[in-house]
């Protein structure tokens, strides 16, 4: 009785979360609409270099450590009309390399024991790889033939066409009021400019985007994590499908790929599970992570839908390209193991691993392109 | 493919899953036990007895292996969940275990033998130990699958008659004037009773000692004497 009464809390608890999750996401593309076009034009010149797309994307999301948070404000700023679809493309698959941080740092955990740590690191940089793979193809055909954007658009187009827009009506007419209600505080209680104003709205907005994603991640996970338990032993080790599948549910479900992959560096650092296994649920948690920025599109207008369909497709795409052929699956396997070999023989290069490839070179980078414009 | 999912869905809990298994290799080593015993003492030798023991043997083995691979994968998603239970458990499969590895010592002996053993004389030395022992395995399954207190603190008393009797037997045979081989095989009989004794306390015993005090049971019942 007392567990039934709890599931039931929990779940109010987690529709409340989302319900404020959407609201973070409307608030915000109101706010991006009242920083007016200034604000546009300038964000979109410096993301039109799409280079500069991907390492603001790499950038952000390894800093807060959560592509969800990340692709769900781009799609805010797509919604609002603040940065283009095009422009936003670059920054999702810098989100998808950026998230895989968390993972490796959880890997470096197991730091003091050799063979462990190499075991983990394999575990953890598989999913950098395998991310890092997808963009290095991916990224050139997308700017030479613009498939993202132009499959994202027809997708799109289709959800329109089957009364998406309409089912997506009712989001908004439901986060509406609580979104006006906010606007309207603010507004009556903070007697200050209209651009200082909007800041305030978007450092609200941006406040319970992160409360309410930690709370639906939380609630979520004490809500499936037994059943997961569960299937998990039952699938891993048995079928790649199988195990993509459980992934990308899980991941869908807790709304996080760093759950999903960082469980599974334990399991491979303790031996009990080879990263060929563990390999397929990350593709999986790829995929799962995506339904986090569709949610978020669900507020906003048929731009922001194209962006999280382009977010779907790029991940999607990513494993059907690699994960079929054996030779190109086991180039990131190989990789994978190779540098773990070499960190765990000098562990100080895991450290300049991760701070210079999630932290210093997008940086570098970002202010190069910015330099040399 | 639904179907799959379902049904894994559907699947038992970590800890009703785990201490399932560890039910089957309690049974199985029991079984071992057992058939080893009849085919030592009374001379009543199953033909595949060797086939039996070691297949039975590996299956042990593997299950030790799969309930550590369970554990560490349940720790990994629900670190804090199970935790003293998943320790006590780590400890306990690998007397299970070695339960198993000591039943295939025994068997080893029926080749080391030159002769038969003599019935009289076994059931002289031994006095019916390996009757008690598959009592304890009665009460070490009991103890630990239901948790019972009551029958853990009998299997420390049991274990403890049963050693006596054992490091008995070896004195004897040290001073006896029987045959080298017969005396060297059941004084290794008399010494795998013992250890078997202790490894099925070590499990019985997990359900009163605190984690840290795993394996020594002998000092608790020191304690609870003095």
């Amino acid at each position: 009785m007392l567990k039934a009464i709890s599931r039931i809390f929990k779940i109010i608890s987690m529709l409340f979360f989302l319900y404020l999750f959407l609201v973070s996401i409307s608030l915000m593309s109101h706010a991006f609409k009242g920083f007016g076009h200034g604000f546009a034009e300038r964000l979109i010149t410096t993301t039109s270099n799409p280079f500069v797309g991907l390492f603001i994307g790499i950038l952000a999301t390894s800093i807060i450590q959560s592509s969800s948070t990340t692709t769900s404000m781009v799609v805010a700023f797509v919604a609002a009309g603040t940065l283009s679809v095009r422009n936003a493309i670059p920054i999702v698959m810098g989100a998808n390399i950026g998230t895989t941080v968390t993972n490796t740092l959880v890997a470096l955990g197991h730091i003091t024991r050799k063979e462990e740590f190499k075991r983990a690191f394999s575990g953890s940089t598989i999913h950098d790889l395998f991310n890092l793979f997808t963009v290095a193809i991916l990224f050139p055909i997308e700017m030479m033939t613009r498939y993202l954007e132009r499959t994202g658009t027809f997708l799109s187009s289709l959800f329109l066409d089957m009364g998406g827009v309409r089912f997506t009506n009712p989001i908004k007419i439901v986060v509406k009021p609580a979104v006006d209600l906010i606007y309207g505080v603010l507004r009556r209680s903070i007697f200050v400019s209209e651009g200082l104003l909007n800041t305030i709205i978007l450092a609200v907005s941006v406040a319970l985007l992160f409360i309410s994603l930690y709370k639906i991640v939380q609630i979520m996970r004490m809500l499936v994590i037994k059943r997961a338990d569960i299937v998990f032993d039952k699938v891993i080790r048995k079928n790649a499908l199988l195990s993509m599948i459980m992934g990308m549910l899980f991941t869908a479900i807790v709304q996080s790929s760093s759950i999903t992959t960082s469980i599974l560096v334990p399991l491979v650092a303790a031996g009990v599970l080879e990263i060929e296994h563990s390999f397929p649920i990350v593709l999986g948690a790829n995929v799962g992570t995506t339904v986090t920025a569709i949610l978020a599109s669900l507020t906003g207008n048929i731009a922001g839908i194209t962006v999280a369909f382009v977010h779907l497709i790029f991940n999607v795409t990513g494993i059907l390209i690699i994960y079929p052929f054996k030779q190109l699956r086991a180039i990131p396997l190989k990789v994978a193991r190779f540098i773990a070999e070499i960190c765990a023989k000098r562990r100080i290069l895991a450290f300049v691993y991760v701070i210079g490839l999630f932290y210093m070179l997008p940086l570098i980078l970002i202010f190069l392109s910015k330099y040399f414009r | 493919m639904f179907k799959n999912l379902m049904a894994f869905w559907k699947g038992k809990d970590f800890l009703t899953e785990v201490l399932e298994e560890f039910k089957e290799m309690l049974d199985d080593t029991k079984y071992m036990f057992e058939s080893v015993c009849r085919g030592l003492i009374e001379g009543k030798a199953d033909p595949c007895l060797k086939d039996k023991t070691y297949e039975i043997d590996k299956k042990v083995n593997l299950i030790e292996k799969k309930i550590r691979k369970r554990i560490v994968e349940h720790l990994s998603i629900q670190p804090t969940i199970d935790v003293p239970a998943s320790l006590v458990l780590m400890s306990v499969v690998k007397d299970a275990e070695r339960v198993g590895d000591y039943c295939k010592n025994m068997f080893e002996i029926i080749g080391l033998l030159e002769k038969p053993l003599k019935k009289e004389l076994f059931k002289e030395l031994f006095d019916n130990i390996d009757k008690e022992i598959m009592d304890e395995f009665e009460m070490t399954q009991k103890a630990f699958i239901e948790s019972d207190e009551e029958v853990a603190r009998e299997i420390l008393y049991l274990e403890r008659r049963v050693v006596r009797k054992c490091d008995e037997i070896v004195r004897t045979l040290a001073k006896s004037n029987l045959p080298t081989n017969e005396a060297v095989c059941l004084a290794l009989l008399a010494r795998y009773f013992k250890r078997i004794a202790a490894h099925l306390t070590n499990i019985g015993s997990s359900v009163i000692l605190p984690i840290s005090d795993l394996d020594f049971f002998d000092e608790r019942l020191r304690n609870e004497k003095g």
